[in-house]
């Protein structure tokens, strides 16, 4: 027995030995694995980073990541100059909309993280191009960047591709963020057409109600639609669709107009025309406006 | 007793080994310095060649379009690309990034006019491939292997293995590029027999590809197609190309007297013999296209019906259109055309007989495929082809830039001097207004 308790005890005694050896303390490696090789930051990196990373915490992302792109598309990055104007312009044409409406806090809360560029646009099967998409409010991807003329910008394609879709992408935003009534999307219930919307033609979506054929496809983008097509372009152009729209058409689109107009006034505090206004005018500067450089 | 020792020296043991603190680590240091590591030692390969590098470039998964060479000179922020694709003493700079995916991966990241000429989807870049898709070249790259003496490169997209070797040729860049280019313009043919193995094989080339259709030793009919790329003394081929039991990796240009030839420069009994078919020959069995310009007085008046009378009034513009085999097989007048950004394509088949060597006879078929029946009789493109046949048939008589490598055919009616067609051997992109 007493032999029996002597092997008990060196089993114990062995046990606890080597189990704490096991428990011996490794040092930890003080480096972070997520450590980044500081790439060099070239002069539009620094004007990036104090224009939009600093004051909104926005990254503009002109060089081509493969993780921010779609892979089932032909895509190809953005030239250097053309992105550079394209920063300048989303500057002056859309951050500083909203920082004169209603001041810096607003963007560096609401405005989407991310904008990122692509080059050339993206081409679907059927042969429709995309101009822009965004994802749940976080990123903005403007497509086509390398069509931009930096010598001789043309504003009304720079609206096109930009700065319609920006506004569009943005109505998302705060939509998503603020719930507009839900009286808008009985106004054309009946009439929505999803996917089939690319067979409505510009004529035919202004007498259904709809200020563009994409405003059909659904109630969220006929919304955003409105908001865009509304602050992007003049009051004799509002007035010229209205008209094409005939007596039918115009009063479904502007009972849906001061739905937008209503949601922009209570939500956000904005008024619609004063909107439109700054848009417009900062719109005229863009013939003046040096895209050469980044000053 | 016997028992519990054993199994408290066993239980020793097992604890003893589990239980070992110092645990060899397979590699020396944590994941992300290695991974730093191999970009910095990648980076610095990359700056390395002081002339840059050699590019063997191949764009599109099936290597449609044979290689191309891109010479590349890496510095520290920047790439400075020139190419054959290019004016030989053009240079464009852009930049590029190395960043740790499935390993190293090599992005050129922002537009360089000349590099992302293979990745463009707008075709009318390149003038290859169809709208949306281009020539579906990479410009993110797996770094498969990165040494002072060869970087090797595989395609994102594609998975096509490229290979950069230290630029070493005693000229400058620009000299090179034009000696290339002369190159592949003395060296380029639309013909081969490709003698091997006691048999003579039909060989085609399409752009820079040879493609060849002969019987195997199983006595079955098979099609093989291998790419090349243009080098100073012949052709260097994508892969090894085997047939008949006769291996070739690169072909070297040799000419005697009128012949030209290719031989393989591994030693193996192979050569590639240029031969030139009649005229007649070429235009039926190539896509040629139309062009506005190329018109005579006869046809541009029924061009020009057409355009007033049939495209003007739905809203569309003539993309391209060209003689040559359709994708349903047959011989046809082709075409595209484009409302807005969207594309409509179809054929009008045509029936054709060669007579001697440079004329041709067209009888409109009656039939179409695609839209082609659609446009007949809606946009009035029965105008656009009544100059191949004039109601019934129509013989033409054929004349060339150059009989070797053709850039264009005439077209000549031999019953109307004023009907003259003259169609060209690169793609047309809006030929009313080319």
């Amino acid at each position: 027995m007493i032999c029996m308790k002597n092997i008990k005890f060196l089993l114990l005694i062995v046990t606890a030995t080597l189990l704490f050896w096991s428990c011996g303390e490794e040092t930890l490696d003080s480096k972070s694995i997520f450590e980044d090789k500081e790439q060099a930051m070239t002069d539009f990196d620094k004007w990036l980073y104090d224009n939009y990373t600093v004051p909104y915490n926005i990254e503009f992302k002109y060089r081509f990541d493969e993780k921010e792109s779609n892979t089932t598309y032909n895509l190809a990055p953005a030239r250097l100059d053309k992105s550079q104007a394209l920063a300048k312009l989303v500057k002056h044409l859309w951050i500083g909309v909203y920082d004169e409406l209603l001041g810096k806090e607003f963007l560096a809360q609401y405005s989407p993280r991310i904008f990122n560029l692509i080059g050339s646009p993206a081409y679907n099967t059927q042969g429709s191009i995309i101009l822009g998409t965004a994802e749940g409010g976080l990123k903005v991807t403007l497509y086509n960047v390398n069509m931009i003329d930096v010598e001789n910008p043309d504003i009304d394609q720079l609206n096109f591709w930009f700065f319609k879709t920006m506004h569009h992408e943005f109505a998302h935003i705060l939509h998503q963020t603020k719930s507009y009534t839900t009286d808008f999307n009985l106004i054309s219930a009946t009439n929505y057409q999803s996917g089939s919307w690319v067979n409505i033609g510009d004529e035919e979506a202004l007498q259904m109600g709809f200020v563009t054929p994409y405003g059909s496809s659904e109630s969220q983008e006929d919304f955003v639609e409105l908001l865009s097509v509304y602050i992007t372009n003049t009051e004799d152009y509002w007035q010229s669709i209205l008209e094409i729209a005939g007596d039918d058409g115009s009063a479904i689109i502007m009972q849906k107009f001061h739905i937008v107009e209503d949601y922009l006034k209570s939500s956000w505090n904005i008024d619609i025309t004063e909107l439109r206004e700054i848009v417009l005018r900062r719109s005229a500067d863009v013939e003046t406006m040096d895209l050469t450089t980044l000053d | 007793m016997k028992k519990i020792r054993n199994i408290t020296f066993l239980l020793g043991i097992i604890l003893f080994f589990s239980c070992n603190p110092v645990e060899e680590n397979l590699f020396e240091d944590s994941s992300s310095i290695r991974i730093e590591r191999a970009l910095q030692d990648t980076h610095d390969v990359l700056t390395s060649a002081e002339n840059g590098w050699l590019m063997e470039y191949f764009p599109s998964s099936q290597q449609t379009y044979g290689g191309f060479n891109v010479l590349a000179r890496f510095s520290d922020a920047e790439v400075t690309i020139a190419s054959e694709i290019a004016d030989f003493d053009t240079t464009e700079k852009s930049s590029f990034s190395l960043k740790q995916s499935a390993g190293p991966v090599l992005t050129f990241d922002t537009y360089n006019e000349i590099f992302h000429t293979f990745s463009d989807p707008n075709s009318s870049k390149s003038g290859l491939g169809s709208n949306g898709k281009g020539m579906e070249g990479d410009f993110e790259f797996l770094i498969m292997k990165a040494t002072q003496d060869s970087v090797i490169l595989k395609g994102k997209k594609t998975g096509n293995r490229i290979v950069m070797t230290p630029f070493q040729s005693g000229t400058g860049w620009g000299d090179y590029v034009e000696q290339l280019q002369e190159a592949s313009d003395m060296m380029t043919f639309k013909n081969f027999e490709y003698h091997v193995a006691g048999q003579v094989i039909p060989v085609q080339v399409s752009y820079r590809s040879l493609i060849m259709t002969y019987t195997n030793e199983e006595g079955n009919e098979v099609t093989v197609t291998a790419p090349y790329i243009q080098t100073l003394t012949g052709y260097k081929l994508y892969q090894p190309l085997t047939i008949l039991g006769v291996t070739v990796n690169e072909f070297q240009y040799g000419k005697e007297g009128d012949n030209e030839y290719f031989t393989s420069v591994d030693g193996t009994d192979a050569r590639l013999v240029a031969v030139f078919p009649p005229l007649n020959q070429t235009l039926v069995s190539g896509d040629w296209f139309f062009a506005f310009s190329g018109l005579g007085s006869y046809g541009k008046t029924y061009w020009n019906h057409t355009r007033v009378n049939g495209l003007d009034a739905i809203g569309e513009v003539l993309y391209y259109a060209y003689l040559g085999t359709y994708s349903d097989g047959k011989y046809a007048f082709s075409f595209a055309s484009a409302f807005g950004s969207s594309l409509y394509g179809g054929a009008l088949h045509f029936n054709y007989v060669l007579i001697d060597e440079n004329k041709v006879n067209f009888t409109f078929a009656s039939s179409g495929a695609g839209d082609g029946v659609w446009y007949y009789s809606n946009a009035l493109f029965n105008y656009l082809i009544y100059p191949l046949h004039g109601g019934s048939n129509k013989t033409f008589s054929l004349t060339t830039d150059n009989e070797k490598d053709p850039s264009w055919i005439l077209l000549t009616d031999d019953s109307n001097p004023d009907n003259t067609i003259r169609l060209y051997a690169n793609q047309v992109i809006w030929p009313f207004s080319n």
